[in-house]
């Protein structure tokens, strides 16, 4: 088991007074079953009038705030701690199944699982299944090739194909916006991700969390160096969701930590919102720590 | 079939061959509900009947009957034909029964889709259905009403097959239209037809209103012994404006537009000049999806931020619930008989038209086999025009084969149905009357744990014999429907009022106060018409200058490049500290000086503003004198002026800069001379001494930080002191020289010059205290205590420290002292707004980054 310390702070600055601003966060981190939050705290500056945390419609932390205090900057600290167990999750996907017998099994679901699944399997807002998708995902999930191979072949392809560019996107990105530009950040590979997964009858879902990154050798690690990640998972009947991280070309492993999922980015922005100002933002930073502690 | 009975009856009408008609039955004459009816239609002369039509006609213009056609943006008058639908009451009593069962069977149906989905992990609706319709709203899940019912009001389409058996089209949950067009036709109808209609033992249709409005306070009785009750509105564009507004008087509500609405502390507010009155129940006309820019589309306006964190608190109740447009989905025809059986035991009373989601292997390969008999709908169009619908026999091979190409290419995606052949009801046209398809829209709402049926509805004809799609967007015209009772009913029993005139007792007042939306116009009046001056004295200053500058004055030039940059700071083309960084000239005087004041899209240009002010007047029509509005409209033309005129014809702009002025006075003198000094008037005060004040501190900061060598900075101070319209006063009390130190002293607290920060400070002050203060502060409100630091400050000034300057040549006590007081007066306007009609200010998305270099404002 690793226990992590996360933080996870947003500063907006904005050109003129805010009067009045409402905000949802998703910043907290979920129990999954290979994780459990132990704590964790949620700091909103200048204090909101009103606030609330519930959970959503995919069983995430959803927070709610109304900030009536004018203000020029305003500042969200999401601070929690998070034992990982250690779980192969790998594992106990039956290698040997072909894509073909998963597709059927998906088909074959009844009860709460196929509700579960049908909202996982078609077009989302930023995840839409278009003919260039299903041209992409066909190359790599092959109805007679093992699903774990499928998986593996996909994630690999996108890590190549597509070059890591922080700029090269907006959060409003969408799947064909990165055939476009042919470049973009770990959320845009998620989302492609999900959408060939879903092409292929898997239904596929967007995961938010952190990933704990090394210093570069011999250098300390720096406070606030770390970002927050997004990655895809896919369902596999009989042995549950598997994460496979696109971006760097892995399966999600213990270094991970898992705050939401849904069927988009959209369903898990981490803040959105509503203010009333004259101005807009002028400056957004963001910073994150992610520390294991034991 | 080929026999063509003689037209006999209805002067000569003739069914369509092969269609059934409503009013007559072929060969044998009429039916028999329509005898009475059309033996006295009959008896009318057809210029006499067109007469009538003519009657129709006025009195729908009278009450302002008007539908929006959303493809041309524009109004047109509601259509209703003279002829009525007639239902027998034998007919009528199934429709009712089959109507309510529906309504029960939906209710329970939407129940379960946000609750416990039984329905859908049995898969007696397969989860696909329910996942991929745009209606279904994730984020309602697990939000429950306090009634028996979650499906409020409720709509169905009904229409006839050949052999003449109703069937159910479309289900409506959305926002359910039309109700109160139908309550329209028949008041229209009763006063065109007076003796027709009492002869013929109509049902009323009140009794369905006062269900509706008994339904609402139910709603809110946990909430309150007599609940605030709102009816939310998209606003003038929605295509049935007339309806929400009619629907509100009739029903003695308040009409709101989501800007007037505010959530706070998990309740919606409504915001009056009275303060904040809670509302508890809201009687939905926006779409769900643009309710909630928090939570749903973020980039409504046309919502409540927070609305449904407000809903899930139990704190406010929205019908049409936010989730009902889930159960709008064309593809549940194809399993609600599965799921009346399962909920209900029992058969549907109106059987839907027979439907296949191709999301079904079989049932694909049917709808492909038979495509161009068929009807479409994609369950992603739904809120698309006719919601993507494609009619298979109206399309060519090549379309029929794309159609199929999509459908197969996704199948899960598409629902198909029987075209219904319609039947026909004979309508007038100019060449008398014709047979036109027709349909039939009844309405429901949860009544007593069930649901009461408006004994009628709305029926639309097509507008010609070749349409078979029936939409008021595509020319459909309407009927009243009379539902015949079969004795007498006693009218005191059904209607404790005339029907539909003025059913309702009205509220004396919905809101209490003026309502804020007109308070917060009033004070935008105010504050462009001061800002759209105070941009026309300075580019006339600058223009001036300029026109007067010889080529080696250099004191002259230097002035200019001055007052140019104070200009641009002070029209938020450029930020203060950008200035202070860079003091470069700005390039390409000329063409930046005629942005700035015909530019309508520059946010701090004069034809900006002036748009802004006419925009704002507009809005608060009611509130302002008749002599106003021909100088509005003066400015209208100037705008237009303003706005053609190219960058060559300075004379043009220069003209009309001066035809702008004249008309800005003249409001100004209006208000003062014009206007009872009510609360409204108060607001207009306060935005125009907020903005004058604003505008002159700024001017201060740009123009007289700096030191200059004393030629130029003598011209800048005058340059100041003209724009400030104080330049007579100046020379005539100092007769020197302008110096900063005098200046201030006249500009800044001489508490007797109309044009000083100090004289506006003293009115805003004024202005505050004659504005009813919002509830809940102490003894003085947060926008009185902001003017009264700035009066504090403003008073104490010492303008010899002021104008003191340091070693690196500015006045750094000047320049401070001036930032303060802009910021302390920009929060005072944020505090009126936030005191009186917050949301003051533009709604952005929190992490929307700014459009403008700097300082814009709305």
């Amino acid at each position: 088991m690793t226990r992590y310390r996360i933080t996870h702070a947003t500063i907006y600055r904005y050109e003129s007074m805010v009067s009045s601003s409402y905000g949802q966060l998703c910043l907290l981190p979920r129990d999954t079953a290979s994780q459990r939050c132990t704590s964790s705290t949620l700091t909103v500056e200048p204090g909101p009038a009103d606030e609330r945390e519930r959970t959503d419609y995919f069983g995430n932390r959803s927070h709610y705030f109304h900030v009536v205090a004018p203000h020029k900057v305003l500042r969200i600290t999401a601070r929690s701690e998070v034992d990982v167990v250690e779980t192969a999750r790998v594992l106990p996907l039956d290698s040997g199944r072909p894509l073909s017998a998963i597709q059927a099994a998906v088909t074959g679901l009844t009860g709460p699982e196929s509700v579960e699944a049908a909202d996982h399997l078609h077009d989302s807002p930023r995840a839409a299944i278009d003919a260039s998708v299903r041209a992409y995902a066909a190359k790599s999930l092959l109805p007679d090739r093992p699903i774990v191979e499928c998986l593996t072949d996909l994630i690999s392809r996108i890590h190549r194909d597509f070059d890591f560019e922080p700029s090269a996107t907006e959060v409003t990105s969408t799947v064909a916006d990165l055939f476009d530009t042919g470049a973009g950040v770990c959320q845009d590979f998620a989302h492609l991700t999900v959408a060939c997964l879903r092409s292929a009858g898997v239904p596929g879902r967007y995961v938010s969390g952190y990933l704990e990154t090394d210093p570069p050798p011999g250098k300390p690690k720096l406070q606030g160096a770390d970002v927050s990640h997004a990655w895809a998972s896919a369902l596999i009947p009989g042995v549950g969701w598997i994460d496979i991280d696109p971006t760097n070309d892995q399966f999600v492993n213990d270094r991970y930590v898992t705050t939401a999922w849904g069927r988009d980015y959209g369903d898990v922005a981490p803040v959105t919102g509503v203010i009333y100002s004259d101005g807009g933002m002028t400056e957004l930073d963001v910073s994150v720590d992610v520390t294991a502690v034991a | 079939m080929s026999v063509t009975s003689e037209p006999s009856e209805l002067h000569g009408y003739a069914p369509t061959p092969g269609l059934l008609d409503e009013a007559v039955d072929g060969a044998a004459g009429y039916r028999e509900h329509w005898q009475r009816v059309g033996s006295a239609i009959e008896s009318l002369e057809t210029t006499e009947l067109q007469r009538r039509q003519e009657d129709v006609r006025r009195l729908l213009a009278a009450d302002g009957a008007t539908y929006r056609i959303l493809e041309t943006n524009r109004t047109q008058a509601w259509k209703l034909d003279a002829i009525p639908l007639l239902l027998s009451s034998t007919e009528w009593s199934g429709i009712e029964s089959g109507v309510m069962q529906r309504a029960v069977l939906l209710d329970l149906v939407l129940r379960d889709l946000y609750g416990e989905r039984k329905l859908l992990e049995r898969g007696v609706i397969p989860p696909e259905v329910v996942a991929r319709h745009p209606g279904y709203l994730r984020n309602y899940a697990g939000i429950e009403l306090p009634d028996q019912s979650q499906l409020f009001t409720y709509a169905v389409d009904l229409g006839r097959d050949e052999g003449g058996r109703l069937h159910a089209v479309a289900d409506y949950s959305q926002v359910p239209s039309g109700s109160g067009y139908a309550l329209e036709n028949r008041v229209v109808l009763s006063r065109v037809f007076p003796s027709l209609y009492r002869d013929a033992q109509v049902h009323r249709v009140a009794p369905y209103f006062r269900a509706l409005r008994s339904g609402l306070e139910a709603l809110g009785e946990h909430r309150a012994e007599t609940p605030r009750i709102v009816v939310l509105t998209p606003g003038a564009q929605s295509e049935t404006a007339f309806e929400h507004a009619y629907l509100a008087s009739y029903l003695g509500y308040g009409l709101v537009e989501g800007s007037d609405l505010t959530v706070r502390d998990g309740n919606v507010y409504v915001r009056t000049l009275g303060g904040r009155q809670r509302v508890d129940v809201i009687l939905r006309r926006v779409d769900a999806d643009y309710t909630d820019p928090l939570e749903l589309r973020p980039d409504s306006r046309l919502g409540v931020p927070g609305l449904l964190e407000a809903c899930r608190r139990g704190n406010v109740v929205v019908v049409n619930t936010l989730g009902s447009p889930a159960i709008e989905n064309p593809a549940l025809n194809a399993f609600l008989p599965g799921a009346a059986e399962a909920l209900l035991g029992q058969e549907l009373r109106i059987p839907v038209v027979p439907t296949w989601w191709c999301g079904r292997p079989d049932d694909l390969a049917h709808v492909l086999d038979r495509a161009d008999q068929l009807v479409f709908k994609p369950l992603d169009g739904f809120a698309r025009a006719q919601g993507g619908m494609r009619i298979g026999p109206d399309l060519s091979n090549d379309d029929l084969d794309e159609l199929r190409r999509r459908v197969n290419a996704d199948p899960g995606n598409w629902v198909a149905h029987e075209k219904l052949a319609l039947s026909t009801t004979p309508t007038l046209t100019p060449a008398g009357l014709r047979p036109r398809r027709t349909l039939l829209r009844t309405y429901a709402v949860a009544h007593g744990g069930s649901f009461a049926v408006m004994a009628g509805g709305l029926t639309r004809v097509a507008p010609d014999s070749d349409t078979a799609v029936i939409s008021n967007q595509t020319g459909a015209v309407a009927k009243d429907t009379w539902v015949l009772s079969t004795e007498p009913e006693t009218p005191s029993l059904l209607s404790l009022n005339a029907e539909g005139m003025g059913a309702a007792a009205t509220q004396e007042d919905p809101f209490g106060g003026l309502p804020e939306r007109a308070a917060e116009n009033l004070f935008w009046v105010g504050r462009y018409a001061e800002r759209a001056e105070s941009v026309v004295r300075l580019l006339r200053v600058v223009h001036d200058r300029r026109t007067d500058l010889t080529p080696n004055d250099e004191a002259g030039h230097r002035s200019v490049n001055i007052l140019l940059q104070a200009l641009a700071i002070a029209t938020y083309t450029l930020s203060r500290n950008d200035a202070q960084r860079d003091p470069a000239v700005p390039e390409n005087a000329d063409a930046e000086l005629f942005a700035l004041a015909c530019e309508p899209r520059r946010s701090g240009s004069l034809a900006f503003a002036v748009a802004r002010l006419l925009q704002a007047a507009e809005a608060v029509r009611d509130q302002l004198s008749i002599d106003t509005w021909q100088v509005t409209s003066t400015l209208e033309q100037l705008l237009q002026t303003l706005s053609t005129t190219s960058p060559e014809r300075q004379d043009v702009v220069q003209g009309t800069l001066g035809s702008v002025m004249q008309s800005l006075l003249a409001m100004h003198g209006l208000a003062g001379e014009s206007m009872v000094r009510d609360a409204g008037w108060h607001f207009m005060e306060a935005g125009r001494r907020i903005e004058r004040f604003h505008h002159l501190a700024t001017l201060l900061g740009a123009s007289v930080v700096d030191e200059r060598d004393e030629a130029t900075d003598s011209l800048v101070l005058e340059g100041v002191l003209v724009a400030s319209e104080s330049i007579v006063t100046y020379r005539r009390r100092y007769r020197s020289r302008a110096e900063v130190r005098t200046l201030l002293d006249l500009l800044l607290a001489d508490a007797d010059n109309p044009r000083s920060l100090r004289y506006q400070i003293d009115r805003l002050g004024d202005a505050l205290y004659a504005i009813p203060a919002p509830a809940g502060d102490g003894p003085l409100t947060a926008a009185q205590r902001l003017v009264l630091q700035v009066s504090t400050s403003v008073q104490l000034a010492d303008t010899a420290a002021l104008a003191a300057v340091a070693d690196d040549g500015t006045r750094p006590a000047l320049d401070a002292f001036c930032q303060e007081l802009l910021s302390a007066v920009e929060e005072a306007a944020l505090a009126i707004a936030a005191g009186s009609f917050a949301p003051p200010l533009r709604q952005r998305g929190l992490g929307e980054r700014t459009v403008l270099p700097a300082g814009g404002s709305s």
